[in-house]
């Protein structure tokens, strides 16, 4: 495919990344890089592209999960970094909302100014471990008991892959919650137009002008394209072949990796 | 109503129709009882609807009877337990309930699943091989329904495992409060693996399908009874038989309006039904 016609490729000026995925595959011990990323990174960065990383991770804070990118040899910073939390916490304070929280231990420094006393809504994240049925039910019987129950997830994502195998993402316990208590979530984070929008506006770089890349068919590559962007599908980390047949979306190209379409794009400069 | 073919199977739900919790609805043994020995009437007939001697009995009548019910954790021995010790004269073999749905599900697909079950549930498994799993099956489980188990069901989904649902109830009622049932933990994995359950209990209609199995009776020649409108009165008439919707239980005022078209016959209790059924319906 990303042979056939570059096309897709032309009148670029910056880079849309999502992380988990494309520049590494998480699991224990922090993560692999994935490789040819960190190289592909350095070469976006050289050639005067933009980039901002695009992530739906949840499991740390901005600044722990840079340190550990950095760790991996990707050359980034803190404010190249468009995560749900910060959103979150923006759209929580322009609503007076005060969360019950059921996420990841180390994301819960970011919502750290956010008063969380006799809680009217549940943000809920990539917990992980703490997806117990215990804290599970507790959220549910928070939501239940709301007169109207205000559930904020953190991205919508069905699972992702790590080390050791594939895991459910938060989608799928959002999708639980919102069966339980008969509402619909407020998604914040990818595939949320705003939450596009938002990275767009700290890359600097108006829709056409940039492209997304993701391994998630539907909350990278679709969520980008209803924002005007190109967007194209890695075959790395959560990419199944059966995506190719997705029935609704259909990436401006796949490519093997984020090496890749580094290597296109640049040709095409 | 069309002409319809003669009574052979009455299905009779449980709790809240032949008894709610612990009490035996009032007059529900008698009416479900074979009256042989004590029964002097001198009516040749195989019944007798106008007898004055005995309440009308169920087990009178040349129909099969069949008690199904929506059950995560109990299985059929316990059941039976406890119907014996409330007065009823049941057998083993004529329970069949969303847990021997699962079951004949899995014999039928000859799949070897992975039972995110109550340990409770387990002897209605028993002999179904569960190494190397290939089927998932959800009943309700929360000690089960953990990261790393929801995490071992996923994959296995994702790489073709069917996934069979006991029920979708949302919730149920503990008395500390409201707890999550087996369907937002189903919907989950639906959403996930982007497939659809199996639901195997009421109100899907192989399950009403099943529970006829071996009976030699078709949907037609079957009448349901049961207190919740949509599951066992919608769910039976779905599946082609006629519904009586008992007013105990879980009913409320106006639930005969859930469902369209309406119950073929609402009556007070289960001994009213019974009366209905030898008077009218043989």
């Amino acid at each position: 495919m990303a042979e056939r016609g570059r096309g897709w490729a032309r009148a670029v000026r910056g880079l849309l990344l999502d992380v988990s995925g494309v520049l590494y595959d998480s699991g224990a011990g922090g993560g692999v890089p994935i490789a040819g990323s960190a190289e592909a990174v350095r070469r976006i960065k050289a050639s005067g592209l933009k980039l901002q990383l695009c992530t739906n991770e949840t499991q740390a804070t901005r600044e722990n999960f840079v340190r550990k990118l950095q760790a991996m040899g990707f050359d980034v910073s803190v404010a190249q970094v468009t995560a749900p939390a910060p959103a979150a916490c923006r759209l929580l304070r322009e609503r007076g909302l005060r969360p019950h929280l059921l996420v990841h231990d180390d994301l819960v420094p970011e919502f750290a100014e956010i008063n969380k006393t006799n809680p009217n809504c549940v943000v809920l994240g990539d917990a992980a471990e703490n997806f117990t049925y215990a804290n599970l039910n507790e959220a549910f019987r928070l939501l239940i008991g709301m007169e109207k129950p205000v559930l904020i997830s953190l991205g919508k994502g069905r699972y992702y892959k790590e080390t050791d195998g594939l895991k459910l993402d938060v989608g799928a316990y959002m999708k639980a919650l919102e069966y339980a208590c008969d509402v619909q979530a407020e998604v914040v984070g990818k595939p949320a137009k705003t939450f596009f929008e938002s990275a767009l506006a700290e890359l600097g770089v108006p829709p056409e002008q940039a492209i997304m890349i993701g391994d998630d068919i539907v909350n990278d590559v679709g969520g980008a394209q209803q924002c005007g962007m190109r967007a194209l599908q890695v075959r790395t980390g959560q990419y199944r072949p059966s995506d190719e047949n997705h029935p609704q979306v259909k990436p401006d190209a796949y490519v093997n990796n984020l090496a890749e379409a580094v290597d296109i794009i640049l040709q095409e400069l | 109503m069309a002409a319809r073919r003669a009574l052979k199977a009455v299905l009779v739900d449980l709790n809240g129709t032949l008894h709610v919790e612990d009490s035996a609805v009032p007059g529900a043994q008698e009416a479900l009882k074979n009256p042989k020995e004590k029964h002097r009437c001198e009516s040749r007939r195989n019944l007798c609807p106008a007898c004055p001697c005995v309440p009308h009995r169920l087990r009178r009548a040349p129909v099969t009877v069949r008690f199904v019910t929506n059950t995560t954790k109990e299985s059929k021995r316990d059941l039976l337990e406890r119907l014996t010790g409330l007065g009823f004269d049941i057998a083993e073999h004529e329970i069949f309930t969303s847990l021997t749905a699962a079951r004949n599900l899995l014999e039928q697909q000859q799949v070897r699943p992975l039972l995110l079950v109550d340990d409770k549930a387990l002897p209605d498994f028993t002999g179904i091989g569960t190494d190397n799993p290939n089927a998932v099956v959800v009943g309700l489980a929360p000690e089960h329904f953990h990261y790393e188990m929801m995490n071992r069901a996923f994959r296995l989904i994702l790489d073709g495992a069917p996934l069979i649902a006991i029920h979708k109830a949302r919730y149920f009622k503990k008395k500390d409060g409201l707890c999550l049932g087996p369907g937002p933990f189903v919907t989950g994995l639906e959403y996930a693996t982007d497939t659809k359950a199996t639901v195997v209990g009421k109100p899907e209609k192989t399950f009403f399908l099943e529970a006829l199995r071996g009976t030699d009776c078709a949907p037609e020649e079957a009448v349901m009874i049961g207190d919740d409108c949509r599951d066992d009165v919608g769910g039976a008439q779905q599946a082609g038989m006629r519904g009586i919707l008992v007013r105990t239980g879980k009913y409320r005022p106006a639930d005969e309006d859930k469902i369209n078209p309406g119950p073929y016959l609402t009556c007070e209790n289960f001994p009213e039904a019974v009366e209905h059924i030898l008077k009218q319906m043989l």
